[in-house]
């Protein structure tokens, strides 16, 4: 597949006027090959005759629910999913997700995040390579991370990385820009019965400093926010 | 059934008293009464001139002629006598009469005089006294006096005083015995209506199962306990309806604002406009996210407030959740100038509690929000937790202008707002601190709200 704006998107939804308003925002997006049916009945035949790439999917359709219709489509395909429906309870997201959904939003929304939701499960699902080897390598200032590799490259020395102190770098890497609580970095590296390894988890993040950052000391990426957790400064 | 058991000590008791105080006024009527008669025949009444004592002056002899003396004559009468006799002591001959009845005035032998000694004289009650004069025999009116002679054996009469006390003492028994057994078979027939209203009481439904006169109570009982779960019923299926009916209107208005949206937001980049037309979409567009907020909240804070929103309830650290929360709040974008700071007791880090994450992450968030929004830029919001009796006290507190005292006032005491003033986002953090059995509370400047879990 050549670009991601050429995925088939199917969007099953029986609000006809909804339907126009997301194929002409999504097609000025750049996603132009997106068509909407408005009952299961006509999903169903998509589903036989049609390759989808990606469906969206509302709950509550004239002729039977949304959920029931995943079902069937689990059976013959693979293809992510996403809900996009007014059904807010728990209850319902839960659902969706359970049955093996992409993902799950609730109207109303913002054209924009639908736009960032879809791009991001058609990349998983179909570009993941490329992404791959883009996420693969972080620079940090005169540091370049390779995941891969497990090592840091730094004027011209390589510097070998542990499994933990890469688990901490992709963590932080991922929420970049923003704070990623102690909580949530322990959970990470020890997983849900990670309480009393504060202390350890600092002593990691010393060793990642004295890894990555020029002045250990006086840290330009690997920021501490006192009391929350840490931070991986934005881009720069 | 504690209950119960104190009704039927107090019967008990009541009972008991009850005897006791019976036994104590017969003995002192019966005293009373003697004292009384005994008082009323004073020294000169009739009564009191027995005929022992006067028997010997009833007949005076003089000269040869026996006649009826004074004192004779006032015994007789006030005794209201009917007739009097002299017989003398060797022959049984009449010595003397008075007012005797012609078939009685004959000469008397032994035999007769042993009979009449002791029982009847022809149907005449009588009395005989051996004078010295002779044998004076007063008889009274026919069936006026009842007139019988007791003999016992000394040994039977030792034994009869012995066994009063003991057969009192066992009459007092078997009262006693009767008075519990009956009062236990009481407590024992009520005690299905007892645990009925304990059961009322906590609004389950009944049947009680009662006989004898019991049964009209334990009939009552159902009844009422038929009429109040009617009602409960009634009550949640109302509530159930507005929960629907909010829930329905909340998903109905969803479409439609989703498309307000989706083109406000392609309007807004559009070239074509002007900055003022610009401005105006980012308000519709603003005002509609606004919106989905609303109903989101509405439709959780009615669910609250009738029970039926469940808790999924989960294992969570509080101090890690307030991290998070706090996290969140600086990972969005806040107001330039806004700070946020969270404390926390070092010995909280260790508690576990129960509950549902996202109810009370969303509790704490509306804390934080409501501080920031309602305050001028420049607001420092300050996050504090720490434990107090075994609770996890979180505190939000700003240095800004405090919660109005109105809308304190409207929150705590569920008073009628005079206006429109925007409390969800309160009202649920009040909602589910209370739905975890916590307590929430705001310090009078309205500058604190705490949650106590």
């Amino acid at each position: 597949m050549k670009d991601i704006h050429e995925s088939r998107i199917l969007l099953v939804d029986d609000n006809r006027e909804l339907c126009d308003m997301i194929l002409e925002l999504m097609g000025k997006a750049g996603f132009i090959n997106m068509k909407a049916v408005h009952s299961i009945e006509e999903a169903q035949r998509k589903l036989e005759r049609e390759q989808v790439q990606l469906w969206i999917l509302d709950v509550n359709l004239p002729d039977g629910s949304g959920f029931s219709f995943m079902e069937k489509l689990r059976r013959q395909s693979r293809c992510p999913v996403l809900f996009l429906s007014a059904r807010d309870e728990d209850e319902d997201r839960l659902r969706g997700l359970g049955l093996g959904a992409d993902d799950y939003m609730t109207k109303p929304f913002l054209m924009k995040e639908l736009i960032l939701r879809v791009t991001a499960i058609l990349k998983r699902t179909y570009y993941y390579p490329d992404e791959q080897k883009e996420r693969d390598t972080l620079q940090l200032g005169e540091s370049l991370v390779d995941f891969a590799g497990g090592v840091v490259k730094r004027e011209g020395r390589e510097i070998s990385l542990t499994a933990k102190e890469l688990l901490l770098l992709k963590k932080l890497a991922d929420n970049r820009g923003k704070i990623v609580t102690f909580d949530a970095l322990c959970e990470t590296i020890w997983g849900e019965s990670y309480f009393g390894y504060e202390n350890t988890l600092m002593v990691h993040m010393r060793r990642l400093r004295e890894k990555i950052e020029r002045e250990p000391s006086r840290p330009r990426y690997l920021l501490t926010v006192r009391g929350l957790g840490y931070k991986m400064e934005g881009k720069g | 059934m504690k209950r119960l058991l104190r009704i039927y000590r107090r019967y008990c008791a009541v009972a008991i008293m009850l005897v006791l105080l019976l036994i104590a006024m017969n003995v002192l009527g019966f005293l009373a009464l003697s004292w009384y008669n005994l008082e009323r025949s004073g020294e000169n009444s009739p009564s009191k001139i027995t005929f022992r004592s006067v028997s010997d002056d009833l007949v005076e002899k003089t000269g040869g002629e026996y006649s009826l003396s004074a004192v004779g004559e006032m015994y007789l009468k006030e005794n209201e006598a009917a007739f009097l006799m002299l017989l003398d002591k060797e022959t049984g001959e009449i010595l003397y009469s008075w007012q005797l009845p012609g078939q009685l005035n004959h000469t008397y032998d032994l035999g007769e005089v042993a009979s009449f000694t002791r029982w009847y004289l022809d149907d005449y009650p009588v009395k005989v006294w051996n004078t010295e004069e002779g044998l004076l025999v007063v008889g009274n009116q026919i069936d006026s006096v009842i007139q019988f002679s007791i003999a016992y054996s000394k040994t039977q009469m030792e034994t009869l005083l012995q066994w009063i006390p003991i057969g009192l003492g066992l009459n007092l028994a078997v009262v006693l015995l009767v008075i519990l057994i009956l009062g236990q078979k009481f407590n024992r027939s009520l005690a299905p209506i007892d645990s009925g209203i304990e059961q009322l009481s906590k609004g389950e439904k009944l049947s009680v199962q009662g006989r004898g006169l019991i049964k009209e109570l334990a009939d009552n009982l159902n009844q009422a306990s038929d009429i109040l779960q009617e009602q409960r019923e009634r009550i949640n299926r109302r509530d159930t309806a507005r929960t629907e009916w909010i829930a329905g209107v909340s998903h109905d208005i969803r479409t439609p604002l989703s498309m307000i949206m989706g083109y406000a937001e392609s309007m807004e980049n559009s070239p074509n406009l002007s900055e003022k037309e610009k401005q105006q979409i980012l308000v519709i567009k603003n005002q509609s996210i606004r919106i989905r907020r609303l109903i989101e909240d509405l439709n959780l804070t009615s669910k609250l407030s009738y029970q039926m929103q469940p808790l999924r309830l989960d294992i969570y650290r509080p101090a890690a959740l307030l991290r998070q929360v706090v996290t969140e709040v600086l990972n969005q974008e806040i107001k330039e100038g806004d700070t946020i700071e969270l404390e926390l007791e070092p010995g909280l880090e260790r508690y576990e509690r129960k509950g549902d994450v996202q109810l009370l992450k969303r509790a704490v968030e509306n804390l934080v929000n409501n501080s920031m929004r309602h305050n001028p830029p420049g607001c420092h919001v300050k996050v504090k937790s720490w434990v107090y009796e075994e609770r996890i006290v979180i505190s939000v507190l700003d240095d800004g202008c405090g919660i109005p005292s109105e809308v304190r006032r409207a929150l705590m005491l569920e008073e009628q707002l005079s206006r429109e003033i925007h409390i969800m986002g309160l009202r649920i953090a009040k909602q589910i601190t209370e739905a975890h059995k916590g307590v929430f509370s705001i310090s009078d400047d309205g500058k604190e709200v705490q949650m106590r879990l």
